[in-house]
């Protein structure tokens, strides 16, 4: 039996936290970079709804004191920041024309 | 010509002018060297850059990226058909303008600002243009570069005062290659490899046929072997001011022909098939002295000629111990699978003793720099590196 | 406010080069129509012509409007109820009344954000609800490193972080657009192919600076 990362009220979202509750920036950014847009699209999708919810339950805890699951939950919310312009924007992951984002490196991680 | 007599030191009696002393090998790994080489050389001579049959409809175009000339050129077939060439740039304000390497387009815009040419290099869009200052579409269209077509082959000039046209510069080599198919032969194949080798070395490496015996016993020694010269000796070679030639001269099937290769000359014209002179389907009487003319075209263009086949070398320098070598054979459009087959066994059959050409390019170039050796030891049958040498030395030292 | 997000990166280019591509926007709206979109082009004003442009000694500032009437994609608007981005000008962190005159300087209702450039190399964007850092570090003719710099409210909460993850993607998404024309013009500057910039009103800042420095460069020969 896999084991349930998420908080229970969403483990309807417990298939796609392997893939996408990741912790930091660079994870999230070459995920984008290498997925297909059919499973950006279906996270993008699954996600989105949910995204209200998620917040208004996440906020109920102190950033640096959340429980495990509720961090895999939080990393799980922050890639739709990312997909949400490979989605809505471009319709491809990278950034149409631009500049190699290998060689634009966060300052912050 | 020679006959079988004249054994030794043929071409030097032939060309006596150029002597017979050692050549040095600074001008192969000085970076002084190549950026003269860089001004005097290739921002002066017409390049080639690819064929006509890459254009085939109005908006077509590509890009070369010409590193050594310091730009990147476009070129680009017209609403009337007329083929152009043009700096990449931007009239505003420099930006690269087209960065595939080729498309079809009605119009071309600028990703920073959105300006846009046309498929004739004019200016037609300039969003905000109110904003601008009496700009003047006409004088602010792509720079032009110098274009001109010889038997399909697209060459462009750098030089925007260059007097001589295409076909002045080329002078007897466009005689002599009159009648030669290559209209015929637009179906090709393309590799690259990218050396850390001066041009000049890779280009030696293989316009003499001295290292054939050893370099390529293993592949096509076979199609130029002879019982009274147990050597390479070319058939003819012939320098022109700028421009050589070699011809080697194939002695026939004379140990056989594999199974393989019997199968794909049913079909077409093998590379084996080709340089041995032996038989196979597509074989058409064509204007060359050898079985395989070697023609170079001063300062980076070979041609090698074959009948029914034929391929080319673009040789680009990048830095003085550092060249894109671009081999493209050609074949006509193959009608059916067995053409298609014969096509892929004489591509690989040329490939695989390029492969073995370029084991030996980087090699030298690692040691040309330690200054353990000041010059090259070139025989009688390398005279063709020696005018190479001797073209470029006068165009570093004179401009011309 | 605190240090939110940066990046770095080192280009292929001329610093001027890379000061220039961000004192003007009137690549804005072409550029950026696929990140920054509707923001950039309102009525009246199709090509994000500045409110004010001034010159201040060898410094410069633009002050830039943004479309009022911007209809925010559905995960911004999941990330806007939230915190700032650069396509939300209403958080009214800002107080008008106790507005600085060098911020929104022209006191525009529609103002998006000021632009101020402190000669030689060292660019500063107020917006309301965050300000924006971006030093230009000359290492050679054709080189240079770059550093953008935002400052935020610090995130409380898993919303705001949200928020300013959006926020940092889409300026991220952004800026790659930016950097992609900078080393594309750089190779082709040394073609010969044009030997001048042919500039338009709104790149006035662009003229400002070469001036300046001719009159500094210039004045020590």
């Amino acid at each position: 039996m896999s084991e349930q990362r998420l908080p229970d009220q969403f483990s309807a979202l417990e298939q796609f936290a392997a893939t996408w509750s990741l912790p930091t920036e660079r994870e999230r950014s070459r995920r984008r970079l290498t997925s297909t847009m059919p499973d950006i699209q279906a996270f993008y999708e699954a996600i989105l709804p949910r995204a209200g919810a998620i917040i208004e339950y996440l906020n109920g805890f102190a950033l640096d004191e959340m429980p495990v699951p509720e961090r895999a939950l939080f990393h799980m919310l922050l890639p739709l920041a990312e997909v949400a312009n490979a989605v809505e924007i471009f319709q491809q992951p990278q950034v149409t024309d631009g500049f190699d984002p290998e060689r634009f490196i966060p300052m912050h991680e | 010509m020679p006959t079988a007599d004249d054994k030794e030191l043929i071409w030097t009696k032939k060309y006596p002018e150029l002597g017979s002393a050692p050549v040095p090998i600074e001008p192969c790994c000085s970076p002084a060297y190549f950026e003269l080489e860089r001004e005097r050389v290739f921002r002066r001579t017409w390049l080639n850059v690819g064929r006509v049959e890459e254009l085939p409809n109005p908006g077509d175009y590509y890009v070369r990226e010409l590193a050594v000339c310091r730009t990147s050129v476009l070129v680009m077939r017209g609403r009337d058909r007329k083929i152009s060439a043009f700096h990449n740039m931007c009239s505003h304000r420099g930006n690269k303008l087209v960065w595939e390497s080729k498309g079809n387009c009605r119009a071309l815009t600028c990703k920073f600002h959105g300006w846009t040419y046309d498929t004739s290099g004019r200016l037609i869009g300039v969003p905000d243009e109110k904003n601008f200052f009496n700009l003047k579409k006409d004088g602010n269209g792509l720079t032009a570069v110098k274009c001109e077509i010889w038997q399909g082959f697209i060459f462009v000039n750098l030089d925007p005062d260059a007097s001589e046209s295409l076909l002045e510069y080329l002078g007897e080599v466009a005689e002599q290659l009159k009648g030669y198919p290559f209209d015929k032969l637009t179906s090709w194949y393309t590799y690259h490899a990218d050396e850390r080798v001066n041009w000049k070395i890779l280009l030696d490496a293989q316009q003499e046929g001295y290292h054939v015996p050893i370099l390529h016993r293993r592949t096509f020694v076979k199609a130029f072997e002879s019982e009274s010269i147990p050597y390479y000796r070319s058939v003819d070679v012939r320098l022109f001011r700028r421009h050589r030639m070699l011809a080697a001269g194939g002695t026939g099937d004379r140990q056989g022909v594999s199974p393989v290769e019997t199968l794909a000359r049913r079909y077409g014209a093998t590379t084996f098939g080709a340089m041995s002179g032996g038989d196979y389907a597509g074989k058409v009487d064509s204007p060359l002295t050898g079985t395989f003319d070697f023609w170079v075209i001063f300062p980076n263009f070979v041609i090698a000629i074959m009948e029914g086949t034929y391929f080319t070398y673009n040789i680009w320098p990048l830095a003085v111990d550092h060249t894109l070598w671009e081999v493209r054979s050609y074949y006509p459009p193959p009608r059916n699978a067995g053409e298609r087959f014969s096509q892929e066994y004489a591509k690989c059959t040329l490939r695989d003793p390029l492969l073995e050409d370029g084991s030996v390019h980087e090699a030298i170039q690692s040691t040309l720099a330690s200054g353990a050796k000041t010059h090259f030891n070139f025989q009688d049958e390398e005279i063709t590196l020696r005018h190479g040498h001797k073209v470029v030395a006068d165009y570093v030292r004179d401009g011309k | 406010m605190s240090f939110g997000y940066g990046y770095k990166g080192t280009l292929n280019c001329n610093w001027k080069i890379a000061v220039d591509s961000q004192q003007e926007a009137y690549h804005a709206v072409y550029l950026h129509r696929r990140t920054l979109g509707d923001i950039c082009s309102m009525k009246g004003n199709r090509f994000m012509h500045a409110l004010d442009i001034r010159f201040l000694g060898p410094h410069r500032m633009i002050s830039l409007p943004g479309n009022q009437k911007h209809r925010p994609k559905p995960a911004e608007q999941v990330a806007h109820r939230f915190g700032w981005s650069i396509k939300r000008q209403d958080l009214g962190f800002l107080n008008p009344a106790e507005l600085p005159k060098g911020i929104n300087p022209t006191r525009a209702p529609d103002w998006l954000f000021d632009i101020y450039l402190i000669f030689p190399n060292f660019w500063l964007a107020p917006f309301d609800g965050a300000f924006q850092t971006h030093n230009f570090w000359p290492l050679a003719l054709d080189r240079t490193y770059q550093e953008i710099k935002m400052y935020v409210i610090p995130p409380r909460d898993a919303g705001q972080c949200f928020s300013m993850e959006f926020a940092k993607c889409i300026n991220r998404d952004t800026w790659l657009e930016d950097f992609s024309t900078l080393e594309s013009t750089q190779e082709m500057l040394g073609s010969g192919a044009k030997d001048h910039f042919v500039l338009q009103d709104e790149e006035i800042c662009v003229r400002h600076f070469y001036k300046t420095l001719d009159e500094r460069i210039g004045s020590h020969a």
